[in-house]
């Protein structure tokens, strides 16, 4: 049986429907990313999921219980937000005792307790200091340690990330998916970054307009995009209108292909397997790292080609004339409505 | 070079505007520290005779007391009914601040003599007879230090997420009520202490309505002073020196205050 289910929630703030008629299941330790562009309903989600939203209709069940209705302090729901909500007027020992403080555990449990979740999240020897004295990624470690300490049912995550620096994102994105999975716990994550989304996830829920579009494993969102939103929000998919797609893979709907799933060659003699070939000629080629990516003009449009930049590899040039390598498996259909998985 | 002009020149503009400003409060102490002064450039003598004559005054000390006393009621009343009020509004409906945004002008919008006058009107037929007594001035007092109190809390909240700070105390156990106790209200702290002091200080000060509302029934410092004014003019700069410093005092209180929280803030606690 699943751990929390969500079945039917449907919320709407003066007419204006923010998600409906959402369905959800999550295993016990679970990581799930709630994904998708700003504005498509996914932090009123979590919010209503955690209480702080009421919803017009629909139940949260977390191990069994119906917690719909139930109070925010009696749901064991630990939560770190975007803005880290931490209480400057508190050192970082005081806010991560508060929940506990409330409790009315001893005054021992309480110091063992949050001594040993500081060490976790790596913040030994800060326990005096105040909230404004401490840097953007020491904020958030301090709202996961103040939200973990708690030992909550379910941690939920807001964009815990959104406002740290690329270096400091990288290294609290390994660090919190290193403690769900030692301390097994249930965890939902919202983000509107995929790459995080990718890295982080057991399963992720994409999201758009207020409803899951599609749900499944990161391998399963990123290689099989239902429809055309998620392929242009997973990946940088190439979409090919419904016309190019009947002309040139004989499929009657648009369809998604990955930059990378297309091979590039002078002649067909240097590719063996493939189903379908046709003529281009680059236009422009960009370094991406570890990545060039060629933009290719055919007679009709143009394609992305990602191809791994290794000196062994072939390499073109602006205005050579190449030949483009697909094969059927990597042809995407996509659907045109939601709610189809 | 250009930069050393600049701001000896900045210095000059500023030293002169203070001291033209504190010429008259400068004037005001020496007399009230003089024997005599008349015609001649310093005084005669100095002399603490008009503070021994002012601090013997029994009815200084009442009318002292009375204006702490009307002060800090009017004072507790505005905060006791106001914060709550604010936060509601911040947290759980930020429309209404649009509308308090104007209400709070009223005491500003309407002289005090008009007010005064409305206000012996009503109640001098009232069934609750409250004319001349400290009642009247407190309810009065709180009318006048709305605007300074919820402009002081309103900034100070608005460098504060009050939803999410309260969001997050719920999620960690505690009610909505206590986390307003526990979280909220120690981070505006220094806006509720802007507000006691700014208010302090104009209450202390205010005249019009200790006058025209109670005057000599209910005696307050002002009003004392305004009845000692044919007295002794060296009697009554006493008084007025022993105002400013107690404002003054106050102002230093706040300022360290402020400036405690600031570095507390910015530093780890031992």
């Amino acid at each position: 049986m699943s751990y929390v289910q969500v079945r039917n929630l449907s919320k709407s703030f003066d007419n204006n429907q923010i998600f409906n008629n959402i369905n959800f299941d999550i295993h016990k330790g679970e990581f799930i990313s709630l994904l998708g562009p700003s504005g498509c309903g996914k932090s009123t989600l979590l919010r209503s999921i955690a209480g702080l939203h009421n919803v017009d209709s629909g139940n949260v069940y977390v191990d069994g219980e119906d917690i719909t209705y139930k109070d925010v302090q009696k749901r064991n729901i630990g939560m770190v937000f975007q803005s880290y909500a931490l209480f400057p007027n508190l050192n970082v020992f005081d806010n991560i005792a508060f929940g506990l403080k409330l409790k009315k555990l001893s005054k021992e449990v309480i110091r063992k307790k949050v001594l040993q979740i500081i060490e976790l999240v790596d913040l030994t020897g800060k326990e005096n200091y105040y909230i404004d004295a401490l840097s953007g990624g020491q904020k958030q470690r301090v709202a996961l340690a103040r939200a973990l300490v708690v030992e909550p049912n379910i941690l939920l995550l807001d964009e815990p990330l959104s406002a740290l620096d690329a270096k400091i994102r990288k290294k609290l994105r390994t660090m919190i998916r290193q403690i769900q999975q030692e301390l097994n716990l249930t965890t939902i994550f919202v983000t509107h970054d995929q790459e995080e989304a990718m890295i982080m996830s057991d399963r992720i829920f994409l999201m758009d307009k207020g409803n899951i579009v599609q749900q499944g494993s990161p391998i399963d969102i990123y290689t099989n995009p239902v429809n055309k939103f998620a392929a242009t929000f997973i990946g940088n998919y190439n979409i090919l209108k419904k016309k190019f797609s009947l002309k040139y893979f004989n499929l009657n709907c648009q369809t998604a292909i990955r930059p990378e799933a297309i091979t590039l060659a002078i002649s067909n003699t240097d590719v063996i397997d493939y189903d379908y070939c046709l003529n281009g000629r680059i236009s422009n080629v960009q370094l991406l790292g570890n990545i060039i990516r060629y933009n290719v003009k055919l007679d009709d449009f143009s394609l992305n080609v990602d191809e791994l930049n290794d000196i062994n590899r072939m390499r073109f040039f602006k205005q050579d004339a190449v030949k483009l390598y697909f094969k059927t498996k990597d042809i995407q259909p996509l659907k045109d409505t939601i709610n189809e998985f | 070079m250009l930069k050393n002009v600049n701001h000896y020149y900045h210095k000059t503009i500023i030293y002169t505007v203070l001291m033209l400003m504190a010429l008259p409060i400068l004037a005001t102490l020496v007399y009230s520290f003089s024997t005599k002064w008349g015609a001649t450039i310093l005084p005669d003598g100095f002399t603490f005779k008009w503070y021994i004559d002012l601090f013997g005054d029994f009815r200084f000390w009442s009318a002292f007391l009375r204006s702490a006393i009307v002060s800090v009621g009017a004072l507790a009343l505005g905060l006791v009914l106001l914060i709550p009020i604010i936060l509601l509004a911040c947290h759980s409906a930020p429309i209404l601040l649009k509308y308090l945004n104007y209400i709070i002008l009223i005491p500003f919008a309407i002289p005090p003599v008009v007010s005064s006058v409305g206000l012996l009107q009503i109640y001098s037929d009232s069934a609750l007879n409250i004319s001349g007594t400290a009642y009247i001035l407190i309810g009065t007092y709180f009318t006048i230090i709305i605007p300074f109190i919820y402009r002081s809390i309103t900034n100070s909240l608005s460098a504060v997420n009050v939803h999410d700070l309260v969001d997050a105390a719920r999620l960690l156990g505690s009610s909505t009520f206590k986390a307003f106790i526990l979280v909220v209200l120690p981070n505006i702290k220094k806006g509720i202490l802007t507000a006691v002091f700014i208010s302090l200080s104009v209450l202390l000060g205010e005249f019009v309505f200790a006058n025209i509302l109670v005057g000599t029934q209910y005696e307050t410092l002002q009003v004392y002073l305004y009845s000692k004014r044919v007295a002794s003019g060296h009697f009554t700069s006493a008084l007025v020196i022993t105002y400013f410093a107690f404002i003054f005092l106050f102002t230093v209180i706040a300022s360290y205050i402020g400036t405690k929280n600031e570095l507390r803030s910015s530093k780890k606690s031992v």
